[in-house]
C-alpha cells in the first residue's frame, strides 16, 4: 500500500451530488471543496428554521417517494427513522455517521472533502423538521475529512438555530455500527450493545436520536431540493488492484461495467468484491449482469452494501485473498459477543489453512457448519458480514476452494496490495 | 407467547441455560447458546423460565411476542 494516495472523482451521469465540483472545473484542475456560496448557487438553501416542523409530513412524503434509504450499508428507509424520531418523547438529537468503518470504502470521505455542505443541508433540514437544536457529526479519529468539515461548519454561521459539533470515533471497523455511535456519544465506550430500543426512540443519553450515514443526509438534501432529478443518486467507491480509490457518482440501475469504466478501471478477467470487505465476491463473468442497485445481482443475491466495487488481480487466488480479509475482519471483533470473538477467528483460521492447501480434515466441513452459526448471534452485524464474505467465496469460487481442500496446488498467490488498507488518502485529484 | 432472547454482550458462555432447557437450547462449538426451539406451550415456557433464571450473568430474557 502506498503511504499516501489521492482519490479521483467522476460520474456516469451528469453530476448532481458533485455538481459544481465536477462540472465547473476544467479536467486538469484538482476537484476542491465547494464553498457555501457556490454550493447554494447549485443546491439552493435548506428549509428555513421558522415553523419548519410543520413541513414534516410533506418532507416524509417526498423522501418516501424518492426512496431515500440508508447508505451506510443497511438500506433502511430514512423517512421511517425520521417519523419515528419525531414521534418519540424527549429532546431530539441528529447524528451524522461519517465513521466509514469499511477500510476500502471512501465515498463518505470523498463527499465530505468535496461537498460537505450537502451533508450539512440534509442534517440541518432534518434537525429543523424535528425541532432539534443540535447536530453531531461522528467521524473516525484521524479522518482526512476533518479540516474540510470544520471549514464547512465555520461557513454555516447563519444557521445559528442549530449547533453542529464533531465527535471523533476510535478508528476501528465496528465504530460505525449504530449502537457504537449511540454508546460513544452517551459517554461510554464506542462499542456495539444489544439493542432494546431503536435509537430513534431511546438513543444518545436516552434522547430520541436520528442516526444516519453521511451520504444519506446528502441524499435527503438532494431529494428535498431537486425532487425527481435526485432519485436513485448513489456514490460508489471503485478500488483497483493497487488499492487506489475512485469515487464514482452514479444512478441506481447503472451497469457496474459503466461504473468501472467511469473510474477508468479495467476489470477484465478479474474477481470483483462487491459491497465492502464484509461484502460478496462475484466472478468476472457475472460483472456484465451486475447493476449498481440495491441488489447488484439477484441470483445469487448480492447486496450493494456500502457500494464498494473492488477489482482483484486475476493473479491473486480468491481463497487466499478471502482468508486475508477474513483474518483482518476477525481481528476487528470488539470481543464482546462469544460467537464473534471465537467463531470469526475459527472461520478465518480454517480458511487460512485451506488457502495454503494444508487444511485439517474438518476445516472444509466446519466452514459449512460455522457460517450459518455465527449469523445473527451478536450485538451488531459484524459476524454476519464476515460470514457473508466467506459464504460468497463458497458460491463464487466453491470449486476452487474444494481443490484447496483436496490439497491440490494453486498457482495463484496472495493479494499484493489491498487488505486492511485504511484511508491513507491525502486529497482529491482529477482523473 | 414469549421468546428467549440472548444479550450477546452479557453472555459469557457459562452454558447453564442449555443444561436447564436442553430441548430449547443447544451450545455451539465455543459454548455459547443456540436457541433451537422457542417455547410453544406451558411446559416449555417453564423450561425457558428456568434457563433465564439459571444464567449467572442475566444474559437471557423472555420477551413477549405478539
Amino acid at each position: 500500500m502506498s503511504a499516501q494516495s489521492s482519490l479521483t472523482v467522476s460520474s456516469t451521469h451528469p453530476p448532481l451530488t458533485f455538481a459544481g465540483v465536477l462540472s465547473g472545473a476544467s479536467s486538469a484542475a484538482a476537484p476542491r471543496r465547494l464553498p457555501l456560496r457556490e454550493h447554494q448557487m447549485v443546491h439552493g438553501v435548506p428549509l428555513p428554521a421558522k415553523k419548519a416542523h410543520r413541513h414534516l409530513d410533506d418532507a416524509v412524503a417526498v423522501l418516501q417517494h424518492g426512496v431515500v434509504k440508508g447508505r451506510g450499508g443497511a438500506n433502511f428507509p430514512f423517512a421511517i427513522k425520521l417519523e419515528s424520531t419525531a414521534g418519540a418523547r424527549g429532546n431530539p438529537l441528529v447524528v451524522v455517521n461519517a465513521a466509514e468503518g469499511e477500510p476500502a470504502s471512501a465515498k463518505d470521505l470523498g463527499l465530505l472533502l468535496l461537498a460537505p455542505h450537502l451533508v450539512l443541508d440534509g442534517a440541518i433540514t432534518s434537525a429543523r423538521l424535528l425541532k432539534c437544536k443540535e447536530i453531531v457529526v461522528w467521524l473516525h479519529h484521524g479522518s482526512p475529512a476533518l479540516a474540510s468539515l470544520e471549514a464547512a461548519i465555520g461557513e454555516r454561521r447563519s444557521d445559528s438555530d442549530v449547533t453542529i459539533r464533531i465527535a471523533q470515533a476510535p478508528d476501528r471497523f465496528v465504530s460505525g455500527q449504530v449502537t457504537s455511535v449511540v454508546q460513544g456519544l452517551s459517554g461510554g465506550t464506542a462499542l456495539p450493545y444489544s439493542l432494546r430500543f431503536q435509537p430513534s426512540i431511546k438513543g444518545v443519553k436516552g434522547r430520541p436520536t436520528l442516526v444516519s450515514n453521511a451520504e444519506t443526509y446528502a441524499l435527503v438534501a438532494l431529494t428535498l431540493q431537486h425532487r425527481e432529478a435526485a432519485h436513485g443518486r448513489l456514490l460508489t467507491t471503485v478500488m483497483n488492484t493497487d488499492g487506489q480509490r475512485h469515487i464514482v457518482e452514479t444512478v441506481k440501475g447503472t451497469p457496474v461495467s459503466s461504473v468501472l469504466s467511469a473510474a477508468g478501471v479495467d476489470a477484465t478477467g478479474a474477481p470483483l468484491l462487491v459491497g465492502g470487505y464484509a461484502g460478496s465476491w462475484i466472478t468476472s463473468d457475472q460483472i456484465q449482469h451486475a447493476t449498481a442497485d440495491d441488489f447488484v445481482l439477484r441470483d445469487p443475491a448480492v447486496r450493494l452494501g456500502v457500494a464498494l466495487f473492488a477489482v482483484a488481480d486475476p493473479q491473486w487466488c480468491p481463497v487466499v485473498v478471502t482468508a486475508q480479509i477474513a483474518s483482518w475482519l476477525a481481528g476487528q471483533s470488539a470481543g464482546q459477543c462469544g460467537p464473534c470473538t471465537f467463531g470469526l477467528p475459527a472461520i478465518a483460521d480454517a480458511l487460512s489453512r485451506l488457502a495454503k492447501s494444508r487444511p485439517a480434515t474438518t476445516d472444509r466441513a466446519n466452514l459449512d457448519r460455522w457460517l450459518p452459526l455465527v449469523r445473527g448471534r451478536g450485538a451488531c452485524a459484524h459476524p454476519d458480514g464476515t460470514a457473508g464474505l466467506v459464504a460468497s467465496l463458497l458460491v463464487a469460487y466453491g470449486t476452487h476452494l474444494n481443490d484447496h481442500a483436496a490439497g491440490k496446488g494453486c498457482h495463484r498467490g496472495a493479494a499484493t496490495a489491498w487488505p486492511a488498507l485504511r484511508s491513507a488518502i491525502s486529497g482529491v485529484r482529477s482523473r | 407467547m414469549k421468546k428467549i432472547v440472548v444479550d450477546w454482550v452479557a453472555c459469557d458462555g457459562h452454558g447453564l441455560c442449555a443444561q436447564m432447557a436442553p430441548e430449547l437450547i443447544d451450545l455451539d462449538d465455543w459454548g455459547f447458546p443456540i436457541i433451537t426451539h422457542q417455547p410453544e406451550d406451558q411446559r416449555s415456557n417453564l423450561l425457558a423460565q428456568s434457563a433465564v433464571e439459571a444464567c449467572p450473568v442475566l444474559a437471557l430474557r423472555l420477551e413477549r411476542v405478539d
